[in-house]
């Protein structure tokens, strides 16, 4: 599910406040931040580098030793037809960022502009798009991705896209909003009435203050993404193996829960830290970015 | 207004043979059908009509109730649909009143003690929880429940007669569901309290000597609630999407396998009827959500 | 989660009928009828035997047939001349009186048991049904209805009547197969004229035998009833005893785990399972499991039309590659037998004892792909969904011919594209993996790989003219060691063209509760009308 957190706007004037080492400290400073990022680094590492960093091949097949849990060889134990449970999940976090980033990206690109569109242009534009991003919103994500994939079949990129256009809405709003109270800002209104154009209102002033609550969304966002494109895997949609997707790893062991429960349980552990660790990083960014939120409901 | 979400969202589905790249029927169907059922498929989909008239089609037909075939087997969407529905309502329901039951004095007692250390608890993990997915809590709950424990059974409905049977089964798919959302919504019902608990009439029933829980319970919840009941609506939109996960794991049948079969089979009007269907109930759960929020809050009232 | 291989191919399933045959796992269960409360309660009016299925149900016309759950439906329903003993591979006498077959082997004179009625008050069985339902199979009736099983009764020349209750099968040539699986099987029943005229294409969802049984309800991929015939002649009383049941019902169910959850729910008393599933009954209280073996076969197949398979060294280094071993053990729990060959140990004729079963050997397959100049080599692995596990299979296989060097793409399709015939979709078919079901006579599991089966189901492209021959030869033998030996000419040189990996010759696994005793045809099929109960 998306975390559907939208934020009013708190204007501010484009400071260095934010910026570099000193949100760093400012992250830190709580144990959530501490662990939000640990895992946030550990994971883009890992995803990085996980054909060095892995002990064996993900797809060397070892049937004797298959089902086991962790040994000596195998340090989180084996999966059904015997490979190595920690060399596929390393894999896996690397196929788990390679859909849940871009989609999430993608998502910020078209609602920002949408946002954009809508707060900017106001009228009939913005009452079209709201209702556009309402419908989008009707469907849970799960549910949007099973229509699409249905026809479209197997295919990474078409997870991607759909999953960025379930993350549209809750972008879109927070852009949005933010734009109409930048709008409605007098300071604003005075540069509009000196000549100021559109541009460079928005650079200046919406840009840096829709940012924070962006970043804060991203963050939260990326587990959802991850969850649901692991999801999907588990259904037998999106990926073919031998892709070590998370969801793959997941439904694998499940058929075999009754042997060995360990691929379900390190599978589940890993996904749980993830959706945590970047939800615990949200949130702390959005402590120390200073944005308020309020539930938006659709 | 949600009379024109879901009129967008029914002419999308209408419409999305032909938004996505590439032959409708070879999307449906794919590459290599063969020319009897490739006729079969245009019929049933109404593609030989023209695109707005295959809009209409689709619109009054869902108004009336027919939502096509399935091409297997050639019996009525919406029969399958109705037939696989109950079972996954009761899960979406029985969640939802686990997860608001639980809410309840957690958000409490959260907001009585403020700073303790359920609040503190609380207020960490009820957003952790509800990022993560449905499916793994579900799965845990398996093994632990009932590989590990042989407490509960693993898989089906249960026996529809025998109402233990079913409750039995029913038991940790809501459970896995509840727990989701049971944190989140205390955590929001809290900060709804916190506010209300500042409220002068409060202090004033407290000076006329109302018990504690009593305040807490009857006067602060009653107006704490309206701000909640508006979530329960896209928590129940929520639940129908995860339910497909949670009735997959535990092996029930629902509206959740009957959609992740027609996928996997390639039966698209079993999946189209079945994302309508969900996208209703979506919005009807919100209207309601919205209306109940009117109908207790009277103040929302005036500002309509 | 796949069944046990599919149906045997051919005209018997156009694409449709596949189709119909993969509907929703579990949405039977799903529909109005659990809901309403037909999860079975103790009923101590009426003995109700429930059955699953693991394909769904098409047509129950023994002209069109789809598959094997048509197959265990027709049981209960039809009867022919001459059927198999339940648990036997001999026959004994159902509807025939008498039945003598010539000296040359060309004419069969039989007589008609007397009175034996047919279902739906269509009166007697005469020698005219059974000159109408043999005749309309073979196509010699017109109009020619263009039966799937044709070529079971192509040897037919005419079904002369001799006599209300008698008359000669009269045969062009000899045609070995005719005794086996002509007869004694679903070709070989005995439907009543009057009524397939009176219901014309409707016969298949109402249909009209001689069994012991009669259908009461169909529904697709739902359930099928049948209720006991009340006026049944008892042709088969000579070698089975009364039947128990007042009704049997028989439900499809697609996915085996939703099976496993019917079965633990007490809707289902027993049926057909996948490996995986039927461990969980094996020593569980109140519950009994069992195998036993079919004439089916699993393996992995090479087109060698293909440009990527054309070189018999790369076919037979990806022979040597892969690991059978490893797959019956993890894809299939160890619940099949290893193949040797296409012939099973417990087909009547023509199994090759000393087949060679190939070990696994890298190095060799990285010599033989060296000698091909094939070290960059992609192959596709194709599979379908409604095959047994394919993904386990499918990523061993990978596997095994990643460690010789050879990469290759997995692609598990459903069912509807992966049975596609001919044309485009054979061009670009290489490797894959299938299986195909089986009769008690080896002609059929030969007669897909014939030439004249290329661009149909001989997916292999596999075209020998000796191997044709053979075939021919073969089927028209009177000489059982003759044709023994032809078969196992015959696999023999589909050996040295190594086009194909033999897997497994699959068992079907069985699970059910405890108290129903089950009675097995000898190709595998549940005869539900013979099922007991434990005292």
């Amino acid at each position: 599910m998306s975390a559907d957190l939208a934020a009013a706007p708190a204007p501010r004037v484009a400071g260095p406040a934010s910026h570099g080492l000193n949100l760093m400290r400012r992250i830190v400073a709580a144990p959530s931040g501490v662990f939000g990022l640990v895992v946030a680094v550990v994971l883009v590492v890992v995803a990085i580098f996980a054909p060095v960093l892995a002990p064996h091949s993900y797809t060397a097949l070892d049937i004797e030793h298959r089902l086991e849990g962790p040994s000596s060889t195998y340090w989180l134990g084996t999966d059904n037809l015997g490979r190595d449970l920690l060399s596929r999940l390393m894999v896996g976090a690397r196929v788990a960022l390679q859909i849940a980033a871009p989609a999430v990206l993608l998502g910020v690109v078209l609602g920002l502009a949408l946002g954009l569109a809508a707060g900017y242009l106001g009228g009939n534009v913005d009452r079209v798009i709201v209702v556009v991003l309402d419908a989008i919103q009707s469907f849970p994500a799960v549910v949007l991705a099973l229509a699409v994939l249905a026809l479209l079949g197997s295919s990474t990129w078409d997870v991607v896209l759909v999953l960025a256009v379930a993350f549209v809405p809750s972008f879109g709003r927070v852009t949005r909003t933010s734009v109409q109270a930048i709008q409605a800002l007098p300071y604003v209104d005075a540069e509009r009435n000196l000549g100021a154009g559109p541009l460079r209102i928005i650079g200046r002033h919406v840009l840096p203050n829709v940012m924070p609550p962006l970043i804060v969304l991203t963050a939260m966002n990326l587990p959802a993404a991850v969850g649901i494109e692991s999801g999907l895997a588990f259904l037998g949609l999106g990926v073919q193996p031998p892709t070590p997707d998370w969801g793959v790893i997941l439904s694998d062991g499940f058929g075999r829960i009754r042997d060995s429960p360990w691929p379900v349980l390190w599978t589940c552990a890993v996904l749980a830290l993830t959706t945590l660790g970047f939800t615990f990083l949200g949130e702390r960014l959005r402590d120390v970015l200073d944005v308020r939120t309020t539930e938006v409901r659709s | 207004m949600a009379i024109l979400v879901l009129l967008i969202v029914m002419v999308f589905l209408a419409l999305l043979l032909h938004i996505l790249p590439g032959n409708p029927v070879t999307l449906m169907l794919g590459p290599r059908a063969d020319p009897a059922l490739i006729e079969l498929a245009r019929q049933q989909m109404d593609l030989n009509s023209s695109v707005p008239a295959q809009v209409w089609h689709f619109l009054t037909g869902a108004v009336r109730g027919d939502l096509g075939r399935d091409f297997l087997t050639q019996r009525p969407v919406s029969e399958l649909i109705v037939g696989a529905l109950p079972n996954t309502l009761i899960l979406a329901l029985t969640s939802l009143a686990l997860a608001v039951a639980a809410a309840i004095p957690l958000a409490v007692l959260s907001a009585a003690r403020q700073g303790g250390w359920l609040d503190r608890i609380l207020g960490t993990m009820s957003v952790g929880i509800i990022s993560i997915p449905s499916y793994v809590i579900g799965m845990v709950l398996l093994l632990l429940a009932t590989v590990w424990l042989g407490w509960l059974p693993a898989i089906g409905t249960g026996s529809v007669t025998d109402p233990l049977d079913y409750l039995a089964h029913l038991v940790l798919p809501a459970l896995s569901l509840a727990m989701i959302w049971a944190g989140y919504l205390a955590r929001l019902l809290r900060s709804a309290l916190l506010e209300v608990l500042g409220q002068d009439y409060i202090r004033a029933a407290r000076a006329y000597g109302l018990a504690e829980w009593r305040i807490h319970y009857q006067l602060a919840l009653r107006n704490a609630i309206p701000s909640v009941v508006a979530l329960i609506g896209v928590a129940l939109g929520d639940l129908m999407g995860s339910a497909i996960f949670i009735e997959v794991i535990f092996t029930r049948n629902g509206l959740g396998t009957l959609l992740y079969n027609a996928t996997t089979q390639r039966d698209y009007p079993t999946v189209r009827g079945g994302v309508v269907l969900i996208a209703v109930l979506f919005v009807l759960a919100n209207l309601l959500a919205d209306l109940a929020n009117r109908a207790i809050n009277p103040r929302l009232r005036e500002v309509r | 989660m796949p069944p046990v291989p599919t149906a045997p191919p051919g005209p018997l399933l156009r694409r449709r009928g596949f189709l119909a045959a993969l509907a929703a796992a579990g949405c039977g269960l799903a529909s109005a009828p659990l809901l309403a409360g037909c999860g079975r309660a103790a009923d101590t009016r009426s003995k109700t035997l429930v059955l699953r299925l693991d394909v769904d149900m098409g047509n129950l016309d023994p002209a069109f047939a789809t598959g094997r759950s048509d197959y265990e439906i027709m049981e209960c329903l039809y009867e022919g001349l001459r059927n198999y003993r339940p648990g036997s591979l001999d026959t004994a006498s159902t509807l025939a009186d008498e039945f003598e077959v010539s000296q040359d082997g060309l004419e069969i004179k039989f007589s008609l048991k007397r009175g034996i009625p047919f279902h739906a008050g269509y009166g007697e069985v005469t020698a005219a049904d059974v000159k109408y339902s043999y005749e309309r199979i073979a196509g010699i009736t017109t109009p020619n209805i263009n039966s799937s099983y044709q070529s079971d009764w192509s040897a037919l020349a005419e079904v002369r009547v001799t006599g209300t209750y008698s008359g000669v099968i009269r045969l062009k040539h000899l045609f070995a197969p005719l005794y086996r699986t002509t007869l004694p099987l679903e070709r070989g029943y005995v439907v009543s004229q009057r009524a397939v005229l009176d219901r014309g294409s409707g016969f298949g969802t109402a249909p009209v035998g001689t069994g012991p049984y009669e259908l009461v309800a169909w529904e697709p991929r739902n359930r099928a009833v049948l209720r006991r015939f009340a006026d049944y002649g008892g042709a088969r009383y000579g070698y089975a005893d009364k039947v128990l049941w007042d009704e049997i019902h028989f439900r499809p169910v697609l996915d085996s785990s939703s099976a496993a959850i019917a079965l633990t729910a007490g809707e289902i008393d027993f049926g057909p399972f996948a490996p995986l599933d039927n461990k969980r009954f094996a020593g569980e209280q109140g519950y009994q499991t069992m195998e036993h073996p079919t004439f089916d076969y699993s393996m992995l197949g090479m087109n060698v039309n293909h440009a990527n398979l054309r070189d018999i060294r790369v076919r037979q280094a990806i022979r040597s590659a892969v690991d059978a071993d490893a797959i019956l053990a993890a894809a299939f729990d160890g619940a099949y037998r290893r193949a040797s060959a296409i012939i099973p140990p417990n087909m009547p004729i023509g199994h090759w004892d000393d087949a060679p079963v190939p070990k696994r050997d890298v190095d060799g397959a990285r010599r033989l792909l060296a000698e091909a100049g094939a070290r960059d080599l992609q192959i596709a692995l194709t599979s379908s969904t409604d095959q047994e596990n394919p993904r386990d299979v499918c990523q061993i296989v990978q596997a095994n011919l990643a460690d010789a060097g050879l990469r290759c793409t997995i692609d598990i399709q459903d069912a509807g594209s992966f049975w596609t015939l001919g044309g485009q979709a054979q061009e670009q078919r290489q490797l894959f993996y299938c299986g195909f079901s089986g009769l008690p006579d080896p002609y059929w599991s030969m007669v897909w790989f014939t030439s004249d089966q290329l661009n149909q189901w001989n997916f292999q492209s596999y075209s020998d003219a000796t191997f044709d021959s053979l075939q021919q030869q073969a089927l028209q033998s009177p000489d059982n060691g003759l044709r023994q030996a032809d078969y196992v000419a015959m696999q023999r040189r589909w050996d040295a063209a190594a086009n194909t990996v033999w897997l497994a010759w699959p068992q079907v696994l069985f699970a059910g509760r405890d108290g129903v005793v089950p009675s097995i045809r000898v190709d595998g099929r549940m005869l539900a009308w013979n099922f007991r109960e434990r005292a």
